[in-house]
């Protein structure tokens, strides 16, 4: 079962409970593109069975990593594992977001631990106008800015307490500056995604959403994952995490 | 090389090995086609199935518990014709066994499938009686000797599968109900399917899934499953399928040990997609090191203390 061996070759904290580990696993770095995600075991005895899902945050040659924030009983104790320590990751699973040359100006808007994903489809993106929204807390808990800067044209900031950049939610100060983007790549927390989804869809604006989800198996084999689109139950470890906004977030617009 | 013998044989439907994949969690095979070679499983239990498709429950469907989970699923499928035309053309290319878990409201509906299966090629129905996430039909059935031999009965009149019958902890005597599907003429029974349980968020003071209850599987309950089959082996003839909470070999064997022919694994799948493979191949090192020339020599082998 090697194949599901990643050795931990660094590990940081990027904020008090925000940690980054750049993983070695030649498949799972060949395999994966934004948007997509991996499932890890957390702990080695049967006390936890389920493993966690985790976004991929970048890949080349036969590294990726991933960051994850310490939530719960899970990223607790995946949080004890150290450099050099072998993981049991399974992936890189799901539809991650799809591209276009013919793009000429797209926008990419993350809030909390979705920013992940569209951190990395910013920087893998590239031949068109880019702007780049981030939602955080607070200033502590700011990650990952720094280096995406040379990676965009616009990086717009917003922490919910005004203790840096603009003050409030990173919806508002989207809504302000929204342009004629060919396509928005999103993933944050639900009710941010809601409303910039229903925001875009009422001005015809093209875009992507990456929906969470409690899961069991990851693969689309025990359903538990479902969720509502237009094309009837989809399961979003499988059919997405990635969806066409015209097809989510559906229930009371008709 | 010694040979060994994993070969058993369950109502007239012979399986490679005793290892089944359990309904619900290895949906038609097709995902865990990509990790496990498919043909090395003695059987698949699919996807839980209706008479017209379901969509299932609101999520979230999934809690996780100490050494297990609730799942709230709400048996949702296909239906049975698409599972017909699109699935059956799928599993016959392999060679395990399919069994289909057939999930009813009434016992029309258990009766109007068996005659819409009696025309495949499926090997085996697997009656279930005791899926605990659904308002109407199965449970309700499954909870009462009279409704777990009434539905037996209709289907075993008409079906020209061989029936075994799924199933629930969620009573006081396991034993009598098992009895009671023999009596009826199934042909085997299959245990246990989930323990309905709670899991509540104390933040929210609301359930943690949305259908309030689901269902408890996994390594906890493995302990119950194994007695429960030990129960059960006592008290009636025909073959019985154990699951509860497998996470390896060793795991197994406690169930073919208390009487299980074959076992079905579930939930540790999603831990460990290589699992079904995996234990079929230890077995096989197992029974060569230990000297057991046919699994059948194990099978309720269990010595009692005192
Ligand atoms: C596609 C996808 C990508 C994700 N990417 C990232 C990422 O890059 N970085 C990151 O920090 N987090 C990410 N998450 C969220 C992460 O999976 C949860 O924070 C984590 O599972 C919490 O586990 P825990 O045991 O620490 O918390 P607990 O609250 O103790 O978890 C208990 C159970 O609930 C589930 N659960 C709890 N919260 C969530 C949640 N928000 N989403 C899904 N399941 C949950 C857990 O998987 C577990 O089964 C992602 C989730 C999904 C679905
Ligand atoms: C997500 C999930 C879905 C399930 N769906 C079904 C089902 O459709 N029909 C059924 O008879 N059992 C269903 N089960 C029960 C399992 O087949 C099995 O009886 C139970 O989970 C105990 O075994 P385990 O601990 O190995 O999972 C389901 C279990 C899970 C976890
Ligand atoms: S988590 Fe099992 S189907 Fe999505």
């Amino acid at each position: 079962m090697n194949l599901l061996k990643s050795k931990i070759i660094e590990k940081k904290m990027l904020t008090h409970d925000n940690i980054r580990l750049v993983l070695e696993n030649k498949e799972i770095a060949g395999k994966s593109y934004p948007g997509v995600f991996v499932n890890v075991r957390c702990c080695h005895s049967d006390e936890l069975i389920l493993r966690r899902p985790i976004s991929v945050l970048d890949a080349y040659e036969d590294r990726y990593e991933i960051v994850f924030k310490v939530m719960g009983k899970g990223t607790e104790r995946l949080a004890y594992f150290e450099t050099g320590d072998l993981l049991d990751v399974l992936g890189p699973l799901g539809k991650g977001f799809t591209f276009s040359q013919n793009y000429r100006k797209v926008a990419f808007i993350g809030g909390g631990i979705g920013i992940f994903p569209v951190v990395y489809a910013a920087k893998q993106f590239h031949g068109c106008q880019k702007d780049f929204f981030a939602g955080f807390k607070t200033k502590e808990e700011i990650m990952l800015m720094e280096s995406l800067k040379q990676h965009v044209d616009h990086l717009y900031l917003s922490t919910d307490d005004g203790s840096e950049g603009y003050p409030g939610f990173i919806t508002d100060l989207f809504m302000e500056k929204m342009t004629d983007y060919d396509m928005v790549y999103i993933c944050g927390p639900a009710v941010m995604e809601e409303k910039i989804v229903k925001t875009l869809r009422k001005n015809k604006i093209k875009g992507q959403v990456s929906l969470e989800e409690r899961m069991g198996c990851g693969i689309g084999a025990c359903l538990v994952c479902a969720c509502k689109t237009s094309h009837g139950i989809r399961h979003v470890c499988k059919d997405g995490p990635v969806f066409d906004i015209e097809d989510v977030f559906i229930e009371d617009e008709k | 090389m010694k040979h060994v013998n994993t070969s058993v044989n369950i109502a007239g439907v012979t399986f490679s090995n005793p290892v089944i994949a359990a309904s619900g969690t290895y949906g038609f095979g097709r995902e865990y086609g990509n990790y496990v070679d498919l043909n090395k499983l003695g059987g698949i239990s699919v996807k839980g199935l209706t008479l017209l498709p379901r969509e299932g429950n609101m999520p979230p469907r999934i809690a996780e518990t100490p050494s297990g989970m609730l799942n709230s699923v709400g048996l949702e499928n296909p239906g049975v014709e698409r599972f017909i035309s699109d699935e059956i053309p799928f599993l016959s290319q392999y060679d395990l066994k399919t069994i289909v878990n057939v999930a009813g409201n009434s016992i029309e509906d258990y009766v109007n499938m068996t005659l819409k299966l009696n025309e495949t090629s499926v090997d085996m129905l697997e009656i279930n009686l005791s899926c605990p996430n659904v308002k109407h039909g199965c449970v309700s059935f499954g909870v009462s000797e009279q409704g777990v031999y009434e539905v037996t009965k209709a289907v075993k009149e008409v079906s020209k599968k061989p029936v075994i019958i799924k199933l629930t902890p969620n009573v006081t005597s396991i034993a009598s109900i098992a009895y009671k599907a023999q009596d009826a003429g199934a042909d085997g029974v299959s245990l246990i399917n989930t323990i309905t349980g709670m899991k509540i968020n104390v933040k929210t003071r609301r359930p943690v899934l949305y259908n309030n209850t689901g269902g408890l599987s996994g390594p906890a309950i493995r302990p119950i499953a194994v007695r429960m089959v030990h129960e059960v082996y006592q008290a009636i003839d025909i073959p019985i399928i154990g699951m509860g909470g497998i996470t390896c070999l060793s795991d197994a064997l406690e169930f073919i040990i208390a009487g299980a022919s074959a076992v079905m694994i579930g939930t540790y799948n999603f831990m460990n997609p290589y699992l079904c493979e995996q234990i079929v191949i230890d077995l096989i090192d197992y029974m060569k090191h230990n000297n057991i020339d046919n699994i059948k020599e194990m099978v309720g082998s269990l010595r009692l203390n005192g």
